[in-house]
């Protein structure tokens, strides 16, 4: 077996949000992780490797982006404790690529700064060198090499450029420390010297550590010092000696690296024309987007063409590969003798599974339009025009990312809660954040709906459909302001977010992120749902009754599934349900899209025909024990508000109980939303039938 | 008795004015950040957009503020 390469050196790839970090992680490692046009898309570190311009191995790692290493919320914490070599198992890197925004030297340059301060060698990637030519910015790439003492790369990282000589920059033989940093007063220096010969550690980082332990707030001091009451008191005596010689321990720092900074800038940076204060395209856009009513009128009305897309686009794919799906159900159960192997082929896998992989379209549709929000820079104004409402349940806009991002699945949304600063309000953000529709609510819609209004418009169906998200939406605020109110208490917090500016998607890279998203739904289609639809109909086909004659209804009602249908029926018929509905809430536990699939095996066990219907008709058809039918409008309703709110998605449940780092966190998410599930179909239908609906 | 004129802050400056950061307030774990975003005395911001919060433009970077923390950012305008 080939051994892997020794790594020559390891890299940190760090600097400000929404510079370009992962494009040029992705460019020099080949891997493909997720970029967009929106602060926080990456929130934990990513290790790739690459070659150097001489064969050398080396490691790159993807840090999330954070603004100073006087970090404020868990994702930024990851850059900060990457950089000063705090990580168990991750050695402090050999170098820092510093990546940059060139048209906003000004800002960027801090966190290079503090970057200098920590005696690692840096290498300057200042991306976005076209952006800076556009609006009349002239970089003396010397002059600023020089005053930063290191090398600097202009890069277009989004077409390829600069990276050579980036991978150059990495390979040389020796990189140098920069003797360039700035110069902070001196009786600050005195105490942060002082201070270092207390802490242990590499001689850079303990520099560092002392000077974030200086001007960290009392808050946090504490926990940073980890109870070490000697140091405790030495910090508090050090910051009573700065105050009395007039300094603040935290201004004085980040005014003194501004200063520093000012002067880069100046000798380095040429403006051509006015200064950068006339509106933007940008801004122009803002003025609609984040404006009090057309900003909200802009949001529904892109929700609503999503919406009217996954229907109307997605129909003709969709019917195909329904029609694909139900010809090798007909080929396959004429080709096997009857048996349990063809139930099991074409009822349990055949038609558990591509009842499933026909909504794949809308899936797809879906993840089209959220790409186009993510690299367009929008989902930042999103935030903004719901902070009013945010704010009202004691939240800030910040925690609308991340549940938009839920609109896709919940798993990147909850891990995106952890650009949330406060920790009461990220548990809170990670409680609700199942609650907006993700994907794999679609199918259990999409179904619904078409026995709902089998002969509506489109508009009407995705009027039904955009009510459903709303609905989640609005469950989400509610449940966040109780909890805000109960359990999860703290102050609401203030908005800071910064918008970045408007930039036409790149749909190579939203096309590549759609097929990235159906290997893995076909994946998921191939392994968890075919696994779930075995079994289900192992479930729904054993034991068999003793008659020989029994029908196949009883067959199903003598099955260990039928069983535990039965056994539920009184705790769900309140809300309009049968025992074969029970058997697809019990069996979508674990995924909810499971519950079309085992809609479609129950039907198909049940009508034992070869012709295998479309399961929209077979639903259709389905009759109670009075003649009436069981999916009822009111019924249809129930369901798909039951799904809104429920839990039902193991993998979610994983995900919470990881970034909460407890069970209790998880299980709670598990119980209020089953009960909210519940109460939620119960209004509806038995509300519903109160109004005198049926 | 002179007439006792209010401090102009972020979040009652006018829309499109052009302002000048007189004080943002010491030792407020919230002004820390803002702080370190280049929000420092002297330096020049431009107020975009107004409404639950208040957008504005630093160096560059168009910034969105909820109104409470625009009031710990004091003001004056700025005459270009």
């Amino acid at each position: 077996m080939a051994e892997a390469p020794q790594i020559f050196r390891r890299i940190a790839i760090a600097g400000n949000p929404n510079t370009g970090k992962s494009t040029i992680f992705n460019a020099l490692t080949g891997l493909r992780q997720k970029v967009g046009n929106y602060p926080g898309v990456t929130v934990e570190k990513k290790t790739g490797r690459f070659f150097g311009s001489h064969g050398e191995a080396m490691e790159l790692l993807d840090l999330p982006g954070s603004y100073s290493l006087q970090v404020r919320s868990p994702d930024e914490a990851v850059s900060r404790d990457v950089l000063l070599g705090r990580v168990p198992g991750t050695p402090r890197p050999d170098a820092i690529i510093a990546v940059l925004d060139a048209s906003n030297l000004d800002r960027h340059l801090y966190l290079v700064a503090q970057f200098l301060e920590l005696d690692i060698p840096v290498i300057v990637a200042l991306n976005m060198v076209d952006v800076a030519e556009k609006r009349g910015l002239t970089i003396d790439l010397l002059g600023l090499k020089n005053s930063l003492g290191v090398p600097v790369i202009p890069m277009v990282a989004s077409r390829g450029q600069g990276l050579i000589e980036l991978k150059q920059a990495l390979s040389r033989a020796t990189l140098q420390v920069s003797d360039q940093r700035a110069q902070l007063p001196i009786v600050l220096e005195r105490e942060v010297a002082a201070l270092s010969r207390m802490l242990k550690g590499h001689a850079g980082s303990v520099r560092s550590e002392a000077m974030l332990l200086l001007s960290l707030e009392d808050d946090r001091l504490a926990a940073e010092a980890k109870g070490d009451s000697t140091l405790l008191t030495e910090i508090h005596a050090a910051r009573e000696r700065l105050k009395l010689s007039g300094l603040d321990p935290i201004a004085a720092p980040v005014d003194a690296r501004y200063a520093w900074v000012s002067e880069v800038c100046a000798s380095t940076v040429h403006r051509q024309g006015e200064d950068s204060h006339g509106l933007t395209f940008s801004d122009h856009i803002d003025q609609i987007l984040t404006h009090k009513l057309w900003g909200w009128l802009a949001f529904v009305g892109m929700m609503a063409l999503m919406f009217v897309c996954i229907f109307v686009v997605a129909q003709a794919p969709m019917d195909w590969i329904r029609a694909a799906m139900q010809a090798v159900a007909k080929w396959t159960g004429a080709h096997l003798p009857p048996g349990d192997l063809r139930s099991l082929v074409v009822d349990g896998v055949i038609v558990g599974v591509g009842n499933v992989v026909v909504f794949l379209p809308q899936i797809l549709i879906l993840f089209f339009f959220l790409g186009l929000l993510e690299d367009s820079g929008y989902m930042a104004r999103a935030a903004f025009i719901m902070d009013r409402l945010m704010s009202r349940v004691g939240l800030h806009g910040k925690s609308f990312v991340p549940l938009l991002s839920s609109f896709a699945c919940a798993i990147p949304g909850i891990m995106a809660t952890r650009t949330i600063e406060n920790r009461n309000d990220r548990f809170v953000t990670i409680l609700v954040a199942p609650l907006m529709s993700c994907s794999a609510r679609l199918p259990v819609y999409a179904i619904m709906i078409a026995l709902l209004m089998p002969a509506s418009n489109v508009w009407s169906k995705a009027g039904v459909m955009l009510c459903m998200y709303l609905i989640g939406v609005i469950a989400a605020f509610v449940m966040a302001g109780l909890f805000k109110k109960t359990i999860l208490r703290s102050e609401t917090p203030m908005l800071l977010l910064e918008l970045p500016p408007y930039r036409a998607p790149v749909f190579r890279g939203i096309v590549q992120r759609m097929w990235e998203r159906a290997v893995v739904f076909i994946r998921r289609a191939g392994t968890v749902i075919l696994a779930l639809s075995v079994l289900l109909w192992a479930l729904l086909s054993f034991p068999k009754p003793t008659e020989p004659d029994a029908t196949q209804s009883e067959i199903l009602s003598h099955s260990i599934g039928g069983r535990m249908g039965h056994a539920i029926e009184p705790v769900i018929a309140p809300l309009g349900y049968d025992w074969k509905i029970g058997i697809g809430l019990v069996a979508s536990f674990a995924a909810r899209e499971v519950f079309v699939s085992t809609m479609g095996q129950i039907y198909n066990i049940e009508d034992a025909k070869e012709d295998n219907e479309d399961l929209r008709t077979q639903m259709r058809d389905e009759r109670r024990a009075d003649g009436t039918p069981v999916f009822t409008p009111l019924t249809c309703l129930s369901i798909m508000v039951f799904y809104v709110l429920a839990m039902q998605c193991l993998s979610t449940v994983a995900i919470v109980r990881r970034e909460t780092n407890s069970w209790r966190w998880p299980l709670f998410q598990i119980a209020y939303m089953t009960a909210l599930a519940w109460i939620g179909a119960f209004v509806v239908y038995q509300g519903g039938h109160l109004l005198g609906f049926r | 008795m002179l007439p006792v004129v209010p401090k102009l802050t972020l979040s009652t400056a006018k829309c499109g004015e052009k302002l000048r950061v007189r004080h943002i307030c010491p030792n407020c774990p919230h002004c820390a950040r803002l702080r370190e975003l280049g929000f420092r005395d002297h330096v020049v911001v431009k107020k975009i957009a107004d409404g639950a919060a208040v957008i504005c433009l630093l160096m560059g970077t168009r910034l969105a503020l909820g109104r409470e923390l625009c009031d710990h950012v004091e003001v004056e305008r700025f005459a270009a």
